[in-house]
């Protein structure tokens, strides 16, 4: 029982850390992107530091982290917009880690979209397709605007556009070469909340669409969660895990993954010291006919009541009970006991 | 009433301009089209495009210069290389003029290739201030996109640094172009016959006022066509970019590199200004040895007293009939905005057709006699201080404007709420905040007063002999070593403006930045007719 997780926290360290960067297969088969020991510094500071991982092809892979974390740092050495100290970027089976950004085959969109003001939106488009003759740049267009569900705004300025509008075209002008991977860097961020939603799902769409292999970037976790194939978390210039959604959520290879998803209180586990069993709220529930635990706050969350429990040993944990008419919540400072009802064994990890 | 009442006296003496050409045909003008104006005509685009090409492209390259890279002295390269603003046209053209006498001949060196050179020189800081201004406020974020769609990084300046820019050096060039159809000091000097000189001409030779006035519509047309390219050049597009404010990267040059970024900066300062300057001093210690330093009119004091007079009351002013115009468009926006539309038409007219229509209205104003006995306007420091605001009130308006209305309504919002009123807002929250913008603006427009020649050379009233009227007496006599003190007493304070305006600039854009606003607003003061 305990056994399990053990290993599972060993492999995911193996898969993404743990990496040489020199062992790259060239050329491997439905790899899009792949990235190994990249290391940048900024004023003698690591901003991102042996970071490796592979894109699989038509993959989408969100990296999420708090801000100043590197995560942006790390998309622009991966288009080739700044010098890297250290590592490897190979894209479509050839390395490109030395080759400047024209060359590498990237799109980029950019939370301010950075469209050209003083360009048309098909000329905004067509922008990176000079290698072609005028017929097939305008079939292109046509075909972009189409997958971005916007035909018709052509001969429009980028400012005659809505936000949501704009970073759509920023997508088809990115896509428009067709590109080995798709670099996003909050590409959400800039929008009304509700726009958010409905760019967000036209953008995955068309990007599914395309079977374009992208990067996203964002500082929401649940952006990140809804979003990715996979998902990587970073802080301080690391990665400290990268995994599907749902690993990543209840199999976090640390504290600070396990924290920055959601909501986790940490319980001593009784057979190994260096060993701490996650609880999220919900797994945890409360014994009301007293105790030597002390409930210190709580909050009304709508389907639950979040109550924050000190512990006699001094630790502090969340505990999610169900709310809902008739059922008295517990008062502050009322006495309770802690106990698990998860319904599965609790995920451990290093303490 | 205040704002209708500015507005129709500045602009009275354009619309008689324009009215003269309803009742044409004087002799001098038809002898005029049949000998010497096509010409002119000729003189004049060719002298025109040369300018505008050659500023552009050294504006540009200078302002790019300077923000793209980093290397030993780029900053205080950044801002000497506006000083060639303190230099007028006709002080760097003599000074040239006598060092190219010995190489090229007497006649050679007369010629319009030079004029515009000149010209190029002394004018090229518009547009180098324009495209500065446009380099700072552009992201970074454009260029990068652009490289990632295959473009290397000299082809996203053509494709997307340089189109984006596009409206600043329009502006900028337009600024160019006003002043040298306006420009009659340095054409006289290279015997480049202009529209603007030819106006000079029919008035002092024939004292013609409506042969000379009709003559000036053809400056209005020239000027008109002008402005209408720049606005046509900008169609539907846009050109400032939402977003962060990030800023071009900037690009550090090392080694040999380096050291020519430096010798390109420095030898256009040189050329433009050092070399210059310490020719003129060495002429005034010169005059000072041989006793040259005054005219039949006075010394050096009295001329300085002179221009400072003017510059100073024109100055002021402009100022004060620009804040009224602009508590005019924050009361009543359409009106006050037609209104001020009216009272700065000025600026896009040359500055002889001014004189000459301010002449022509206060000649009419005289005959009515609505003044006392012996009181008359015409000759009178007033009418010259009028004229001078007809022409100048644009640049002071839009400056203050520009700054005053970009100031946050939730700002204003805020400190109504606080309890203050309107005249405490204005004191208290606006002016303080447009602050940088009115002193930059105001710095402009001395500029624009101090070097003023064609306006105060027809206006000027008995006692009143500016710097730029003595420095024109010399140097129509080629006495360049007389020549040099005016013109040494102009560039020193032409320098302490230039000082002043780059202050107000640096710190518009210090607090601008702080705002999210753009810098290039700061700089509207001087883009007249950029603003729709």
């Amino acid at each position: 029982m305990k056994g399990a997780p053990q290993t599972r926290f060993c492999k995911a360290k193996v898969a993404t850390t743990v990496r040489d960067p020199m062992d790259i297969t060239r050329g491997a088969p439905g790899v899009a992107l792949s990235v190994a020991g990249v290391t940048r510094h900024i004023a003698g500071r690591d901003v991102v530091n042996q970071v490796s991982f592979d894109v699989a092809d038509g993959e989408i892979v969100v990296i999420v982290g708090p801000s100043g974390c590197g995560k942006s740092s790390l998309l622009r050495a991966i288009a080739g917009l700044d010098p890297i100290a250290a590592g490897r970027v190979v894209l479509d089976g050839s390395d490109v880690t030395s080759m400047p950004p024209e060359k590498r085959r990237i799109g980029l969109v950019f939370q301010d979209h950075a469209l050209f003001p003083h360009r048309r939106v098909d000329q905004n488009i067509a922008f990176g397709l000079t290698h072609l003759d005028w017929a097939a740049r305008s079939r292109r267009v046509g075909e972009l605007l189409e997958l971005v569900r916007l035909p018709g705004v052509a001969k429009r300025y980028p400012h005659e556009l809505s936000g949501g509008e704009q970073q759509r075209i920023a997508l088809a002008r990115a896509l428009a070469p067709n590109p080995a991977v798709v670099l996003l860097d909050e590409p959400f961020a800039g929008l009304d909340s509700s726009l958010r939603d409905d760019v967000r799902t036209d953008v995955i769409a068309a990007l599914r669409r395309r079977n374009a292999a992208a990067v996203l970037i964002t500082h929401d976790r649940e952006e990140a969660l809804a979003l990715g194939d996979r998902v990587a978390v970073m802080s301080n210039g690391q990665m400290h895990q990268i995994d599907s959604p749902d690993e990543l959520f209840e199999r976090p290879s640390d504290r600070f993954v396990a924290t920055f998803l959601g909501e986790a209180s940490f319980l001593p586990d009784p057979d190994a010291r260096d060993v701490v069993m996650m609880a999220r709220p919900h797994d945890l529930t409360l014994g009301a006919d007293g105790g030597y635990d002390v409930i210190t706050a709580r909050r009304y969350l709508g389907a639950t009541w979040r109550y924050r429990v000190q512990r006699s040993d001094g630790s502090e944990v969340d505990v999610d009970l169900a709310g809902g008419p008739g059922i008295m919540p517990l008062e502050i400072g009322d006495p309770c006991t802690v106990m698990v009802d998860a319904g599965h064994p609790l995920h451990r990890l290093p303490a | 009433m205040v704002h209708a009442a500015i507005a129709v006296a500045l602009s009275v003496p354009l619309l008689v301009i324009v009215w003269s050409i309803v009742q044409p045909s004087t002799e001098v003008w038809q002898e005029l089209w049949a000998t010497r104006l096509p010409g002119m005509i000729r003189e004049t685009a060719i002298l025109l495009i040369m300018v505008l090409a050659g500023t552009l492209v050294l504006g540009t390259a200078l302002a790019w210069l300077v923000t793209a890279y980093q290397f030993p002295g780029r900053r205080v390269l950044g801002w000497l290389l506006v000083t060639p603003l303190a230099i007028p046209g006709y002080v760097l053209g003599f000074v040239w003029l006598d060092a190219l006498q010995e190489p090229l001949g007497a006649r050679g060196v007369r010629s319009i290739w030079l004029c515009a050179l000149v010209l190029t020189i002394t004018l090229y800081p518009y547009v180098y201030l324009f495209a500065r201004a446009a380099f700072r406020e552009q992201s970074q974020r454009a260029v990068d996109v652009a490289r990632s769609l295959g473009c290397s990084r000299a082809m996203a300046f053509w494709r997307v640094v340089l189109p984006m820019a596009r409206p600043s050096l329009a502006a900028g060039v337009a600024l160019v172009g006003m002043e040298v159809l306006t420009d009659i000091g340095t054409v006289r000097l290279f015997n480049v016959s202009t529209i603007a000189d030819g106006v000079l001409r029919v008035w002092f030779g024939t004292g013609n006022r409506d042969a000379a006035a009709e003559f000036a519509v053809l400056l209005i047309a020239v000027a008109i066509v002008l402005i209408a390219t720049e606005r046509l050049a900008r169609g539907r597009a846009r050109f400032t970019q939402t977003g962060s404010r990030a800023g071009l990267h900037v690009e550090w040059l090392y080694g040999a590199r380096a050291a020519t970024a430096s010798a390109i900066g420095w030898g256009a300062f040189t050329i433009a200004v050092a070399l210059p300057v310490s020719r003129l001093i060495a002429w005034a210690l010169e005059a000072r040895r041989t006793d040259q330093t005054s005219t039949v009119s006075g010394d050096l004091g009295f001329h300085l007293i002179s221009s400072l007079q003017v510059t100073v009351v024109a100055t002021l002013a402009c100022l004060g009939l620009g804040l009224i115009l602009v508590a005019g468009l924050n009361r009543r926006r359409a009106s006050g905005s037609l209104l001020a539309r009216l009272a700065t038409l000025g600026y896009t007219v040359p500055g002889p057709v001014v004189a000459i229509g301010v002449l022509v209205t206060l000649a009419a104003v005289d005959r009515l006699g609505w003044l006392p006995d012996g009181w008359l306007l015409v000759g009178s420091f007033v009418g010259l201080i009028y004229a001078l605001v007809v022409r100048f009130l644009a640049v002071a308006y839009q400056g203050m404007e520009a700054s005053i209305t970009k100031v946050s309504p939730s700002v204003v919002a805020s400190a109504r709420t606080l309890g203050a009123g309107r005249f405490r807002v204005a004191t208290r929250v606006e002016l303080p905040l447009a602050g940088a913008g009115i002193i930059a603006a105001s710095a402009l427009v001395a500029m624009d007063m101090l070097k003023e020649l064609p306006i105060t050379l027809i206006l000027r009233p008995f006692g009143i002999e500016t710097l730029p009227i003595w420095v024109w007496q010399a140097t129509s006599e080629s006495l360049w070593v007389q020549a040099a003190v005016p013109s040494l007493a102009i560039v020193a304070v032409g320098m302490v403006l230039v000082a002043v305006l780059l202050w107000a600039l640096e710190r518009g854009a210090e607090r601008v930045s702080r705002e999210g606003r753009t810098p290039d607003q700061v700089l509207q003061g001087k883009g007249g007719h950029d603003r729709a």
